[in-house]
């Protein structure tokens, strides 16, 4: 059978396709700008990672085709393939000098050359042990594929476990420190960090330790959740969890939820409480996306409805820079006037769009996004609302006599707000009014002709979604103090659309994982300045790639884009085999 | 007094003059259609029924009630019930939520769930597939599903619209019988269907439509034998 043949075609591509990633890297200096700053301390640093992370990756891809259940064309193929990938940033380092590549590639630098042959001279002699790793890199990606899934599975949640604690060691030490500081027991954390973090990175025993235990509780639900499916299948009662454990969850989360200001510290607070405004704002549009179907790309405007309402009932310096008079509310009672302005826009916007359908609606609702952006920004309105300059002054959210000014303090508002959000969208989903939503999205005429009135159904999904944007916007006028109309644009709509989509569209907890991913995740990469963005893309293409229907898709979307799987898999040795 | 009747309707599509003064009756408990070529102005005598388009002229009645004074969303909670071109089942909601969805003008929990129950009676093979997205189903388990859904809201009137298209002969004839025992249980049925033999041989009377104007109409009998039906639709 010619099942049984090496596959050399495959090798070939994919160890070119990681030669051309491992140059990518290179060339756009991924690798040379990180050489000081330790995964492992000491052992392995950023830079290197980067390189053997991708041979192993296609090393282990490689042997996924090439192996055909046999060990030796798997470990054949893997470092193969490992060595294609090497041979084509060798080529790099050799050519760099003579034919003075620096000049096109500005990462194509000598410190480059440096990173790669580990700083040995002359740097050819540096060429063997770049070799040597990259190849057993790609030999372990290989050699991990072989191995059974339960265990391939916890091998490969080992290895991501250490390179992301390893990258993110800096914060996460702090997050331990204070979880300590919290419970009192300074000394107990000094001695911990000690073993799990060095100056730079992870020590190795830290490492060590998180690999095998990542691996222990991977195995462990592997191994639990096989308990559990052969007591479903024996036909035994549905396993419930028992009572208790769900109240100590529910007490634990809640605990976590309060005390998550003080264990994360202000930095990562104020990542939270961006994320928490980005996922109210998610909840909203995903009513309106999500449920009704109705693609809105205008919906920053909302948001800047609510910021400005509650600008100019709330600022201090209303009558001194602009014409308006001076309100002096308190956010409280300007809070339920910025929703209630922002759902009347939400009718007016939707009045006039009741007849439309995709693009088009999502044309004129991007024109009214920008129309709203430009008149905060006009002279016309100039000394109504600032201009360019903006609204100062904002009061602050006051709660029982203490004012909310820290992240750490807003915290609690924006996450309680989110939280309300979260459970009125829920409820809302399985209500006739999300009923109606879901129909309209599948089919207007048909709907209509089951009794939905669509305009009531429609505008209700503006009018939601509006309300939950201009109350993230009136929390973020008051959360920053001051205005501008810089940031309202366009890119806003776009990150709230980007985000329900990754997180799977129409689905609740996809907002909040869709917001960790799109606006938490960038924040905590800012030390990577100015390859975020580019990290960032590949995510995000990786994820469309891998998982179009989102990180935790609603039913509908799974079913849609994972029906034919089944079949799919089945139908691929096959046409392998042709 | 009739149950449905449409005197001299006039719809457009915007200039297109689809209906040139349809007059037609339908009377309780009977079956029947309106048979024509494609553009005859079949589908758009069902839209203006159903509300979905409105007529420049003429009347349309449902039981002395002015239909053309209903927007279309109100005209289902009258005792009028589509089956639409094309199936148009929810395709991403399951069998049971396209049928809940069918019962959404009712608010009787437990005659919902009776007249699913009446429905997977009618269609066992829904019943089997209760849980599966509408999308996946076949194309003749597609038009049982459209057919159970408008039943959910215990119609007077059901409107099918095509529901030969596109199916096998042999699912074809069981639709056909399902469409009979529907109306033994004291459902009106209007029936557009371009298959005007089957058609013929299910209803009590039918229409002939040609170019937005009715041509002929007669007991579905008398029609089979004339012989421009003979010429024109069954093919002799």
């Amino acid at each position: 059978m010619k099942a049984q043949t090496f596959d050399v075609k495959s090798v070939f591509k994919l160890g070119g396709l990681g030669g051309f990633t491992l140059l990518y890297l290179s060339l756009v200096g991924l690798v040379s700008n990180f050489v000081t700053r330790d995964v492992i301390s000491k052992t392995m640093s950023l830079s290197f990672a980067f390189v053997i992370i991708t041979t192993f990756l296609f090393g282990y891809l490689t042997a996924r085709r090439t192996s055909r259940r046999n060990w030796f064309y798997a470990v054949g193929g893997g470092v193969m393939s490992g060595a294609i990938g090497i041979a084509c940033l060798i080529i790099l380092v050799l050519l760099t000098a003579p034919l003075n590549l620096q000049a096109v590639f500005v990462n194509a630098s000598p410190a480059l050359i440096k990173v790669l042959t580990f700083g040995k001279e002359p740097f050819t002699a540096g060429l063997l042990p770049l070799t040597g790793w990259a190849v057993v890199s790609s030999l372990t990606g290989a050699m991990v594929y072989m191995l059974p899934p339960n265990i391939r599975r916890a091998v490969i949640a080992g290895v991501v476990a250490v390179i992301a604690i390893g990258t993110l060691a800096q914060l996460l030490s702090d997050v331990v420190e204070n979880i300590f500081a919290l419970l009192g027991n300074k000394r107990a954390s000094g001695a911990l960090l000690k073993i799990f973090f060095a100056k730079k990175g992870l020590s190795v025993s830290g490492a060590a330790i998180i690999f095998v235990l990542t691996i222990l509780v991977s195995a462990f639900s592997a191994w639990r959740k096989q308990i559990v499916a052969a007591k479903e299948q024996s036909g035994a009662a549905q396993t419930q969890t028992p009572k208790e454990i769900k109240i100590a969850v529910w007490i634990v989360s809640l605990l976590v939820i309060l005390l998550l200001p003080n264990i994360f510290g202000s930095y990562l607070s104020e990542i939270v409480v961006t994320v928490a405004i980005y996922t109210l704002m998610g909840f909203g549009l995903n009513i309106v996306v999500g449920f009704a179907g109705l693609l809105d790309l205008g919906y920053v405007a909302f948001f800047a409805i609510g910021a400005y309402t509650m600008a100019l009932l709330t600022s201090n310096q209303m009558g001194q820079t602009t014409e308006l008079v001076n309100t002096g509310l308190s956010f409280w009672a300007a809070l339920p006037i910025s929703i209630g302005v922002a759902v009347l826009w939400g009718i007016i916007l939707g009045v006039p769009v009741l007849r439309m359908r995709g693009d088009y609606l999502a044309i004129v609702t991007l024109g009214f996004g920008e129309i709203i952006r430009v008149l905060a920004l006009s002279n016309f309105l100039q000394p109504k609302i600032g201009g360019a300059q903006g609204i100062l002054g904002i009061a602050k959210p006051v709660v029982f006599g203490y004012e909310l000014v820290s992240s750490q303090q807003l915290y609690y508002l924006v996450v309680a707000a989110a939280l309300l959000a979260a459970y009125v969208s829920w409820r809302m989903r399985d209500s006739r009014a999300g009923r109606s939503w879901m129909a309209m999205r599948e089919d207007e005429d048909v709907a209509e002709a089951m009794g939905i009135n669509l305009i009531k159904t429609k505008l209700l999904a503006f009018a939601t979604g509006a309300a939950f944007s201009g109350f993230a916007g009136a929390i973020f006028a008051a959360k920053l103090g001051s205005i501008y109309p810089a940031s309202f644009n366009l890119l806003v709509s776009i990150n709230v659309l980007s985000l329900i989509i990754v997180g799977g569209i129409g689905s609740l907890p996809g907002v909040v994982i869709g917001a960790v991913a799109l606006v938490g995740l960038p924040e905590l990469l800012r030390e990577f300045s100015e390859f975020r963005m580019l990290i960032f893309g590949a995510l995000l293409v990786g994820m469309m790639l891998f998982k179009p229907e989102g990180f935790w898709p609603a039913a509908a979307q799974k079913r849609e884009l994972h029906e034919f799987e089944s079949e799919e898999v089945e139908a691929h040795p096959a046409s392998e085999a042709a | 007094m009739a149950m449905l009747e449409l005197e001299n309707v006039h719809s457009y599509y915007g200039n297109i003059h689809a209906l040139k003064g349809i007059s037609l009756t339908v009377d309780e408990g009977e079956i029947v259609t309106l048979i024509g070529a494609n553009g005859a102005g079949k589908s758009s005598t069902l839209r203006t029924i159903s509300g979905i388009l409105h007529p420049k002229r003429g009347s349309v009645k449902f039981e002395g009630k002015n239909l053309t004074e209903y927007p279309a969303h109100q005209v289902v909670g009258l005792g009028i019930s589509q089956v639409p071109e094309g199936r148009g089942v929810f395709a991403r909601l399951t069998v049971r939520e396209n049928l809940e969805m069918g019962a959404f003008v009712r608010t009787d929990k437990e005659g919902i769930n009776e007249d699913i129950e009446k429905g997977f009676a009618l269609f066992p093979r829904l019943k089997e597939r209760q849980n599966q997205v509408a999308g996946t189903l076949s194309g003749g388990e597609q038009q049982m599903l459209a057919m159970a859904r408008a039943l959910m809201a215990r119609p007077k009137l059901l409107l099918l619209d095509e529901p030969s298209m596109g199916l096998a002969p042999i699912l074809v004839d069981s639709i056909f019988q399902t469409i009979v025992d529907i109306n033994k249980t004291g459902t009106t049925i209007l029936l557009v269907e371009q298959n005007a033999l089957m058609a013929l041989q299910t209803a009590h009377r039918g229409y002939v439509i040609q170019t937005g104007e009715i041509v002929l109409s007669d007991s579905a009998v008398a029609l089979q034998s004339n012989e421009m039906v003979q010429s024109a639709y069954l093919g002799h």
